[in-house]
């Protein structure tokens, strides 16, 4: 089973003219590129240190993704669905990895250009200082990385419904998810419960989808996933009781690690390493992977 | 719509309908119906068999008896509705049924349609005809039983990916993409389909369903017409062999229904048609063949000379819908 990237490139550019052909994409450009200008050079601290980085922005950069991705995928599957065309697409001769390829490289494509076109900020911090280039070129890697799995995710949230607000939100919790697992940009440390709730989302879709894999239909999925969460959650609490004895809870650790932060910050110190690569990698193919399986049983 | 309304349409629209035309080939169909219900025995005969091998020489039999006679055709055009039993079957449903949790959509589905034949696929709305159109072209999987176009099987990807090439399909109320033109949606899918001369093909189809004037405006901007008319051309894009059309006159005034009508019984010469419809006059003016279902079971399938015999489609259609509803109450 190959992979014809004509269809590929053809969805890809279908794509990519929506985006483009209406004024929403340049507000959406504008507003990406302001709310990023706002949060690298609208607080004190990024004059403060006196040094011509991008750090502030990075303390924000997940929080300003976590809402604009899931702005471009919201249309991505919602709106075909919404409009019908999803029985155009889906009945010309294209294999359901193809059309996953398309839809994600369109989405991509659209996050790529808006922050090629944010790269302006680098020419700011070139008239106000001397900005290393190895850094900013890491900071830009990290930042197209971070944005690059969480389309992935609201690809996956826009899969599930016909209503874009619907996939927006489902896209948003998805990326906070990832997010709020870290350091809260605005202070105030970690949220634990918050790599909980991920970990228990992670265990419920699992098994939700395992179940569907061995039983072989749709009745009683939604069920096995409630099941399986539910377990997860009594894992949890379960051991929360040693974390009053001061340790940490194994089960919030252990999904803290999936944290976008953990695999960000040796971005914005000008490092690039193998298994922050690995992560966001990694995360893209699982969950496009899960998109073309979702696709695949669409007469669930 | 009501039944009143049914009723008043039908007469309406048949005034001007090509009444000699229609009743010719009603004659034609008439001689044929027990040739018709033979050949019908012999296929199912061949079908139940549990060697592939006999079925399939059985096939292949029929295939050369059709192709023979499709060369008589040629000096003697009456004689094609006579011959219509004998050709290959290009699109079956064994016992096709889809549920939703506890509703049946469709159960146990029952129907085949053969080369050259515009079959019309006739019930109420919400009987079951698109849910069948989507199965069949792969859209959606029945829950049981077998789907098979052109001998290919829609539940099985790189089958459906084959029959896709060869199949052209407009889904209910023609569902386009809003923001493109008509030009560039048409491009869009000659790209995908990998056409030869995409180029060519367009300027066929947009002269065929006559959107030469639209084809830079916004798709949203044009009229339901148009915009039905611009799915019949992307249906129409690759030169398919086998057309499944939902609907295809929803939305058109008579003017257009008209072209449509002659555009389809142009292609059934050649194509084999499936198109779906609420509207009996439809069923009149185009089909060769009737499947009648209501509430997702089938009613009737057979000619419509079959179905015509003794009273008018409309008459029919009431009474076995009637007939129908108090089995399932």
């Amino acid at each position: 089973m190959g992979i014809d990237f004509k269809v590929v490139a053809a969805i890809f550019r279908k794509d990519m003219r929506t985006y483009l052909g209406n004024p929403t994409g340049y507000v959406f450009l504008t507003l990406f590129i302001a709310a990023t200008a706002a949060a690298a050079y609208l607080t004190e601290e990024f004059f403060a240190r006196n040094l011509a980085d991008l750090a502030t922005l990075n303390t924000w950069m997940p929080a300003v993704l976590m809402f604009f991705v899931p702005a471009i995928t919201m249309n991505a599957w919602a709106e075909e669905r919404r409009a019908g065309t999803d029985e155009l697409l889906l009945t010309l001769p294209v294999r359901d990895t193809e059309v996953v390829l398309g839809k994600y490289l369109g989405v991509l494509g659209m996050y790529t250009l808006s922050l090629g076109l944010s790269t302006s900020h680098i020419v700011v911090l070139a008239m106000l200082g001397d900005p290393d280039p190895g850094l900013m070129f890491a900071t830009y890697a990290g930042y197209w990385l971070m944005g690059a799995l969480f389309a992935a995710v609201g690809l996956v949230g826009s899969m599930f419904t016909m209503n874009a607000t619907v996939a927006f939100i489902l896209g948003g919790l998805g990326c906070a998810g990832l997010v709020f697992t870290g350091p809260l940009p605005w202070g105030g440390g970690t949220l634990p419960w918050a790599s909980a709730m991920l970990g228990i989302a992670i265990i419920g879709l699992s098994s939700a989808l395992v179940y569907f894999a061995v039983v072989g239909r749709s009745q009683g999925t939604a069920f096995a996933g409630l099941a399986g969460g539910a377990i997860a959650a009594v894992v949890w609490l379960s051991m929360g009781r040693s974390a009053e004895l001061g340790e940490p809870n194994p089960f919030e650790e252990t999904f803290a690690r999936l944290s976008v932060w953990d695999h960000f910050d040796s971005f914005g110190e000008g490092v690039l390493r193998l298994g922050d690569l690995v992560y966001y990698v990694g995360g893209v193919a699982a969950l496009l992977y899960l998109c073309a399986f979702l696709l695949g049983r669409r007469h669930w | 719509m009501t039944d009143d309304d049914a009723k008043q349409r039908h007469d309406g629209d048949g005034k001007d309908e090509p009444v000699a035309e229609d009743e010719a080939r009603d004659e034609d169909a008439t001689s044929a119906t027990s040739a018709d219900d033979e050949a019908d025995a012999k296929a199912t005969d061949a079908a139940d068999d549990d060697e592939p091998e006999v079925a399939e020489a059985a096939r292949v039999e029929v295939a050369a008896s059709a192709k023979a006679k499709a060369k008589a055709d040629d000096d003697d055009a009456p004689a094609k509705t006579t011959d219509r039993s004998k050709r290959p079957v290009t699109i079956s449903a064994e016992g096709l049924s889809k549920f939703y949790g506890q509703f049946a959509a469709l159960s146990n589905v029952t129907f085949s349609v053969r080369r050259g034949t515009v079959a019309a696929f006739l019930g109420p709305n919400g009987a079951g005809k698109s849910t069948t159109m989507r199965i069949l072209t792969g859209f959606l999987a029945p829950t049981k039983g077998k789907a098979s176009v052109l001998g290919l099987d829609p539940t099985i990807a790189e089958q459906r990916r084959e029959l896709a090439k060869k199949l052209g399909y407009l889904p209910e109320s023609g569902p386009l993409y809003r923001d493109m033109t008509p030009f560039e949606s048409l491009s869009f899918f000659a790209d995908v389909r990998s056409l030869a001369k995409p180029t060519k093909r367009i300027e066929a189809v947009v002269d065929r369903c006559a959107i030469g004037s639209v084809l830079h405006k916004p798709i949203y901007k044009l009229s339901k017409g148009y915009r039905q008319r611009v799915g019949m051309a992307q249906a129409l894009l690759h030169d398919p062999e086998v057309l499944i059309l939902d609907e295809p006159t929803s939305g058109l005034d008579p003017l257009q229904i008209r072209e449509v009508r002659e555009l389809i019984r142009e292609l059934g010469r050649e194509k084999t048609l499936l198109l779906s419809t609420h509207i009996l006059q439809e069923v009149e003016a185009m089909a060769d063949e009737v499947v009648l279902i209501s509430e997702g079971k089938i009613a009737f399938t057979g000619t419509k000379a079959k179905l015509t015999k003794d009273a008018t489609v409309e008459q029919r259609f009431y009474e076995l819908a009637d007939k129908h509803q108090k089995e399932v109450a």
